[in-house]
């Protein structure tokens, strides 16, 4: 092998491996490129619709292939012999030997000069080694690369679950589409209701299995809205019969009745009600023979109709006193009975919701990037009492009560933890502490009125406020911010401490020495 | 064949160690000076030495005429000094026969190696003379071409403090100089040699150690180095830096530089480096050559604005940093 093919071979072999070397760097660094931009992608899907990840994803795409060509085209480049010539000389500090041989091979230099350079040059390369001047190594962005994949993986999965929330857990959970199913024959027998139909058909979305996760999230807020517009109609319904039972109580043939719709025997009192028509002899109502359970077929009235027919209904029994209105007595157990369509249709729900709440906590308390979890017990279905009032130890945490408990004078043992601290309850509120203090605006704004009236009197009787009596100079100077400061407080150039009064002054300072009186207490 | 080529490096690195050993016979310190006067001798350019007087300038170019053999002149530059001082002169000279005719009087600059001392304190009518002479290697007078024996080398020397009554060199005619050399104040130690050397009965003498002739060969081996494209590109550049119109001017170039290095310049840097290659036992010039040399070449080469001198900027620190910012060519 003469001298040139020495040389050559060297730097073909050394060419080689700084292909490979820079290969990898190329293909690291556009893995750590397409990694980064697929886990932005990732993040930012679940915010916007469907539309616009399909314009951002073929976006994507179209750069991503760039970025696959570039980093293609940059990584199969070859290096040239006086790269690698330069890679060898800047390793071994051959101070450019390599280099000068590779162009006087490629300039043909036959001169005398030349040729002992390329013999010196190929001795010199037979001593050297492609594996130490050039060893192959893994590029710091392949690291990266890796991060980047792993963080991926790990956001991909996180994100998953939490668009799972509520709706795209359902066909995918632990009973799937059976699950959906069950929840949706739980509904199939409810007389027509439009709360029932609305989470129906939000549970019919939520059932099938090519739901997107902004539609799932829609019917999930649509479900829960139609669950709570029922509990709202419940309330209203037990209210309503709370009103009739108080306007029976005063006549002693309805009392039974009025004890019975009190304690939530619904069904009984209504059938008292009935006993106390035929005893009267009063003719037969015009849906005669349906009981409440059979009255599925008979729509619900919204809540206003109801309590408007509470309302007369409670105000006609007032009037019962001498005789009994038949009529009358047939509003009241219609009324009995729509309430307790109402109430029906709420434990319905509930049941819904209590699944539906029992599933999600299961989903839920997979991910710990979830919130949800402190939602379900914060609003639980079925309340058990805690058995340490005031304080409920949740998962991640200890969720202190005390601040929403309020002390009231009906408070009974056993409400204890269902009651206490619910906002909607009846207990009054805690008194304040402390003196009371009067807001320091009112105060200013009272003196500015006072100080008004006392310079309008002194001026009428040509004489000047004692507490206040700005120089020939102040005045020149201050009369726009005086005039301004006479109408309000706030316009006042406060900044200049001869506008403010005296009086103005120490009913500031007053009140912030008695501001925290209470506290010293 | 590369026998011979290899006989004739090595005989290039063999004489010029004997010179510089004896030359530091008499010479204490200044090592670099000594290679840079002796790398211009051989690169076929010519020194200026700057510094201040009694530093050594003079001894070291009467000790470096010594160990090469050399035909030595001195010539005192003085403000009435006419160019044929320096050339020569024609005179009528009557022959045994009555017969007359002018014949020429060859002056100092028929030497070898030709030291012009204070060289900015002649006139530049005689700076010119000079000054052509090394450029063209020849004397004309009286019609007649005279050709200068070559190696023909001058040494000149100005005194960078005393500047009243002097005559600074123009701008093109420190451009004819090959390398610009600086001879810096000896620290105690060497001063210490040099009192030692020189306050004694008897002064260490030189051998001569270099024929006029091996001088010669020692050129043409210098010229015959190979230099690769990429290397003569990294010069290039180093010269492109310091002009400031270049788009590869370095930013203190832009700031500070009024005029940057002429083509006489990269010449400078490949035809020293070129030497420097062969003191290392080198067939081939590397970038390390070129930056070796690029301070004696170009310091001269740069001339500053006004800005630069208000500011007492050195051309060599621009140098220096231009020589940290042009990257090494990877390929």
């Amino acid at each position: 092998m003469n001298n040139q093919a020495i040389i050559q071979d060297l730097l073909r072999r050394v060419a080689t491996r700084l292909r490979i070397n820079r290969a990898s760097r190329e293909v690291g660094f556009g893995a750590c490129i397409a990694l980064f931009a697929l886990l932005a992608f990732r993040l930012v899907q679940p915010v916007f619709s469907a539309a616009t990840i399909g314009i951002a994803a073929a976006a994507a795409s179209l750069a991503l292939s760039g970025l696959v060509v570039l980093v293609l085209w940059r990584a199969t480049r070859p290096a040239t012999p006086m790269q690698a010539a330069g890679a060898a000389d800047a390793k071994a500090d051959l101070k450019d030997e390599l280099k000068s041989a590779a162009w006087i091979i490629s300039e043909g230099d036959a001169s005398t000069f030349a040729q002992l350079q390329l013999s010196r040059a190929a001795r010199r390369a037979e001593q050297l080694a492609p594996r130490t001047l050039v060893p192959l190594a893994v590029p710091r962005s392949a690291g990266l690369a890796l991060l980047l994949a792993l963080v991926f993986l790990v956001t991909d999965r996180s994100v998953s679950m939490a668009s799972r929330d509520w709706a795209s857990v359902l066909p995918a959970g632990i009973e799937g589409q059976a699950e959906a199913e069950s929840l949706r024959a739980l509904l199939d027998d409810a007389p027509p209701d439009p709360l029932i139909e609305r989470l129906d058909q939000a549970l019919a979305v939520l059932e099938r299995r090519d739901v997107t996760s902004e539609a799932a999230q829609r019917a999930a807020i649509e479900a829960r809205e139609a669950v709570d517009a029922t509990d709202m109609r419940a309330i209203e319904a037990r209210e309503g019969l709370n009103r009739l039972a108080e306007a029976m109580k005063g006549d002693p043939r309805y009392e039974a009745v009025a004890r019975a719709l009190e304690q939530g025997r619904t069904e009984e009192a209504a059938a008292m009600l009935e006993d106390i028509r035929q005893e009267l002899g009063l003719a037969p109502r015009p849906d005669e023979g349906t009981t409440p359970g059979d009255a599925v077929a008979e729509g619900v009235r919204s809540e206003q109709e109801f309590s408007k027919a509470v309302e007369e209904s409670a105000r006609e029994l007032g009037n019962l006193s001498a005789s009994v209105n038949e009529e009358t007595l047939n509003s009241v157990l219609k009324n009995i009975e729509d309430a307790q369509k109402m109430i029906d249709a709420q434990n319905r729900v509930r049941e819904v919701n209590r699944r539906m709440n029992d599933f999600l906590a299961a989903s839920s308390q997979r991910s710990p990037l979830t919130a949800s979890r402190f939602g379900n017990q914060a609003n639980p279905s079925n309340p058990t009492a805690s058995p340490q009032t005031g304080s409920t130890t949740m998962q991640g945490g200890t969720m202190f009560r005390q601040g929403a408990v309020a002390r009231g004078d009906d408070d009974q043992a056993s409400n204890e933890g269902n009651k206490a601290g619910a906002a909607s309850g009846h207990s009054a509120a805690a008194p304040l502490e402390g003196a009371a203090t009067e807001r320091l605006e009112a105060k200013l704004q009272r003196e500015n009125i006072r100080l008004r009236e006392q310079v309008e009197q002194d001026d009428a009787q040509g004489e000047k406020s004692w507490f206040y009596s700005p120089t020939e100079a102040g005045q020149a100077q201050t009369a726009i911010a005086g005039v301004r400061g006479r109408d309000t407080y706030a316009g006042a150039d406060v900044m200049s401490p001869e506008l403010i009064p005296m009086r103005q002054r120490g009913l500031v300072k007053e009140y912030f020495t008695n501001l925290h009186e209470s506290e010293k207490r | 064949m590369n026998t011979v080529v290899e006989r004739q490096i090595e005989d290039f690195r063999s004489r010029f160690q004997h010179v510089r050993d004896e030359i530091s016979r008499i010479i204490v310190g200044n090592d670099d000076v000594v290679d840079n006067v002796m790398t211009c001798l051989l690169a076929r350019g010519h020194v200026l030495l700057e510094g201040i007087p009694g530093v050594g300038k003079t001894k070291l170019v009467q000790t470096m005429a010594d160990a090469m053999h050399l035909k030595f002149s001195r010539i005192q530059f003085t403000p009435d000094l006419m160019p044929g001082d320096i050339i020569g002169t024609n005179i009528v000279r009557e022959d045994e026969s009555g017969h007359k005719a002018f014949e020429f009087q060859h002056g100092p600059i028929f030497a070898n190696m030709v030291l012009a001392d204070e060289i900015n304190r002649a006139t530049p009518k005689t700076q010119s003379a000079l000054l052509e002479a090394m450029q063209e290697n020849s004397v004309s007078a009286g019609g007649t071409t005279h050709a200068l024996d070559q190696p023909f080398f001058v040494l000149a020397t100005q005194n960078p403090i005393e500047m009243e009554g002097t005559y600074p060199l123009p701008e093109a005619q420190m451009d004819r100089f090959l390398f610009k050399l600086r001879l810096d104040f000896p620290g105690a130690a060497e001063l210490n040699t040099i009192l030692d050397r020189t306050t004694r009965q008897k002064e260490p003498t030189v051998n001569r150690v270099l024929e006029q002739q091996q001088i010669l060969e020692m050129r043409d081996t210098a010229r015959g180095i190979p230099v690769a494209r990429p290397v003569q590109d990294y010069a290039i550049k180093i010269a492109l830096a310091t002009h400031p119109e270049s788009p590869d001017a370095h930013e203190l170039t832009k700031k500070y530089v009024r005029f940057g290095s002429s083509p006489r310049g990269i010449q400078a840097l490949i035809l020293g480096a070129k030497v420097r290659a062969l003191m290392n036992d080198r067939v081939h010039v590397s970038c390390e050559d070129i930056r070796s040399v690029a301070l004696p070449a170009l310091r001269h080469r740069v001339l500053l604005n006004f800005e630069a001198e208000a500011e007492r900027v050195d051309p060599d620190h621009i140098l220096e940093r231009i020589l940290q910012w042009v990257p090494e060519p990877k390929e």
